[in-house]
């Protein structure tokens, strides 16, 4: 059976407030539509799944090849954002025609009906981070970080079931697996980059051009958020998706955490939006789940996978002693004697 | 009126590759006029018998050409007048204008190529069209995150305001940094394509490997039906980018990576003999080795990259905008200070670094 569409989120359970606002906002102006949250991570009984406004998939049950070296690999958040193609293919292929992915630190204010309208007739659907030079003092840095960021947005993609579609989600795949770190330099950001080859990959990837749909930190000054009663309007245009990209609400004034310099109260009525954001998650429980561990942050035996682990494991490459689940510990199985995170320092 | 003009912008060196891409022109596409902007204050080495119309310096000068012809070195003077020559050709009266590389050869017509530009704001090609996994692709995959997803080898524009705007933007950029420098996010014109999709709303993606085929492809690359032309993944190629062809060394298939072996694709082999007798006939030899003109002081004195460079950082904190081909005096002298302090710079490291250890 195949059913039109669906909308999913990714996160573990530390950020599961989060996905909890993506769902309920989602589903509160889509209610004919199911939303999903892949959890990268496991359940631990912390949370009851039949009671949450999304319907829990875990990563390790999608299909996801050697699922453990990618967990062990990246980090908490590189790790999330490196499952999203095989997320949408998961979706694509099970059971639905086109579906939406939504970064988790999101909020939908309005009907996405008009975006998913066009769905059918596309392949891809993504929003550029700018939509004209920005009019800020200096357009050309800014302008450069998002060529180095990728110039589509990777917190909003639309895909529908097209045989272009299923084949780029394999490539994206085999990319994220490969190289799903931030080094801009070499031309790498998470995920994210990848996206800018989407239009010269797939018959008929559409950009939308639409200043209500992905507002976040980067587009802000050029969308004028406008507040009147419960309507909000990006650049006159119904907002329909605002991003919280980088926000942490222990510092509410704080736009995000990439420009920390930036305040809420300068944003004029897009304030609002923000003040709005932080309840949200407050009442969903954010001072308690920000605690819950990731499961993927400790060998089997319960010692902690540092950070330099991680690096030293992705730059092993496919070498022989590679093991089939990094995080076991029993002798000669794992990797932890091999990797050795004390060496380097002074 | 409905009509669409081909441009390309050369220094005199590349007469040749214009005049062989304006009579592939003329066989497939007779009723297109060819236009060629020459980089080069001379204006009468045309001749009549060309298969292009001239565009001169003078016709498309404006006001910061000077500074632009100082700052940058020949490669990038030429290509951040693309907009210029695109601009140029619209304002002429045509509804459409395509640029072209001039190291681009037509081999069939290309009417679907043509109304798809006429029909749409922008037209791009992508340099990839397929997924693909192996590790040569990979390889390359990697090297475009840096230098951009469309060639810049082909830009077709209609003339619309939200054209006149975007060429606009293309060209303050290239006036300000067109440079080199990938690691940073610059690679001539091309990185700054990868906005296009963004900025502009009715920016068409051309995704037909047979045009703009390079050796980007290399890895599609095959026998076509027709034994003269190759294809690349079943399209036949129809309009062929000898991009980084290297006169001086005709067996490679591009300079850009020396590694790469044209002569493995026997049908690419025929391709690019073909090519170099083309070149040979339509004058190499006599027009390869002229100079640029933008090369010399006022004074006679060689301006070298230095210069450039120092130039370079004296506009960036708006120092000085008199006409730079006179301050040879000026920039030898920052020079020459500018190494004296980096070579002080370097004692006093070796100095520091003598004391601690």
């Amino acid at each position: 059976m195949s059913r039109p569409f669906a909308a999913v989120t990714i996160a573990s359970k530390a950020y599961l407030s989060l996905a909890r606002v993506t769902a309920r906002s989602f589903r509160r102006h889509n209610p004919d539509i199911p939303f999903y949250l892949v959890l990268t991570d496991r359940c631990d009984d912390r949370f009851d799944p039949d009671r949450e406004p999304f319907t829990l998939l875990c990563a390790d049950e999608i299909g996801i090849p050697d699922i453990e070296k990618l967990a062990f690999k990246y980090d908490q958040q590189a790790f999330s954002y490196a499952v999203t193609p095989f997320v949408l293919r998961y979706l694509l292929t099970r059971e639905y025609s086109g579906v939406l992915f939504l970064k988790q630190e999101t909020l939908v204010l309005d009907s996405l009906a008009p975006l998913f309208d066009r769905l059918p007739d596309h392949s891809l659907m993504l929003t550029p981070h700018l939509l004209q030079p920005p009019r800020s003092a200096d357009p050309v840095r800014c302008e450069l970080d998002v060529l180095r960021a990728g110039v589509f947005n990777g917190g909003v993609v639309f895909a529908s079931r097209t045989a272009d579609t299923l084949r780029f989600l394999s490539w994206w795949a085999d990319h994220t697996f490969r190289t799903c770190r931030v080094l801009v330099e070499d031309g790498f950001h998470y995920e994210q980059r990848w996206l800018d080859f989407a239009p010269g990959l797939v018959d008929r990837c559409a950009i939308i051009r639409n200043p209500g749909v992905n507002v976040g930190h980067w587009n802000l000054t050029e969308r004028d958020i406008r507040m009147s009663g419960s309507r909000i309007t990006a650049a006159g245009e119904p907002c329909r998706i605002f991003r919280f990209s980088g926000y942490d609400p222990d510092y509410p004034n704080r736009v995000t955490k990439y420009t920390p310099e930036r305040t809420v109260d300068s944003c004029g009525e897009a304030a609002a939006v923000f003040s709005m954001y932080h309840q949200m998650l407050i009442d969903e429980g954010f001072m308690d789940t920000r605690h819950w561990p990731y499961a993927y942050g400790r060998f089997e035996d319960g010692t902690p996978v540092s950070a330099q682990h991680r690096k030293q494991y992705g730059e092993s490459g496919e070498q022989p002693y590679r093991p089939a689940n990094p995080f076991m510990t029993e002798p000669g199985t794992g990797c932890r004697n091999r990797l050795n995170p004390v060496k380097g320092v002074r | 009126m409905n009509n669409l003009a081909i441009g390309t912008v050369i220094a005199p060196d590349f007469l040749a590759f214009a005049r062989v891409l304006g009579r592939s022109i003329r066989t497939y596409h007779p009723d297109i006029p060819f236009f060629v902007l020459i980089a080069d204050p001379q204006g009468e080495s045309a001749a009549a018998d060309e298969p292009f119309f001239r565009i001169s310096m003078e016709d498309i000068r404006g006001p910061d050409l000077t500074s632009v012809l100082f700052k940058y070195d020949m490669k990038q003077v030429l290509t951040a007048l693309k907009p210029v020559l695109l601009q140029h050709l619209l304002d002429k009266g045509f509804s459409s204008a395509l640029h072209l590389d001039a190291d681009m050869l037509l081999l069939d017509r290309i009417d679907d190529c043509i109304s798809v530009v006429q029909s749409h704001s922008l037209t791009l090609t992508p340099h990839v069209q397929t997924p693909a996994g192996d590790p040569a692709r990979i390889a390359l995959e990697h090297q475009l995150l840096l230098t951009g997803m469309y060639n810049g080898g082909f830009i077709g524009a209609s003339r619309h305001p939200q054209t006149s705007t975007f060429l606009t933007w293309w060209s303050d950029r290239l006036r300000d940094y067109c440079f080199d420098d990938i690691h940073a996010g610059f690679h001539f014109d091309q990185r700054w394509l990868d906005l296009a999709p963004s900025y502009i709303e009715d920016c068409t993606i051309l995704r037909d490997p047979g045009i703009n085929t390079g050796y980007w492809h290399l890895s599609g690359i095959e026998s076509g039906d027709d034994p003269d032309r190759p294809a690349v993944n079943g399209s036949p190629c129809r309009l062929f980018h000898f991009s980084g062809f290297d006169p001086e060394n005709p067996d490679q298939l591009t300079r850009y990576y020396p590694e790469m072996d044209a002569l493995g694709a026997t049908v690419l082999r025929k391709l690019y003999s073909t090519y170099r007798m083309q070149l040979n006939e339509a004058g190499l030899a006599e027009t390869w080795n002229s100079p640029w003109a933008w090369d010399r002081f006022s004074n006679g004195k060689r301006i070298t990259p230095e210069h450039r460079y120092s130039y370079q950082k004296l506009i960036q904190h708006h120092l000085d905008r008199s006409n730079p081909f006179n301050q040879w005096g000026l920039l030898t002298l920052l020079n020459s200070l500018r190494s004296s302090r980096r070579a002080l710079r370097q004692r006093l490291q070796k100095h520091r670094g003598a004391r601690h250890t």
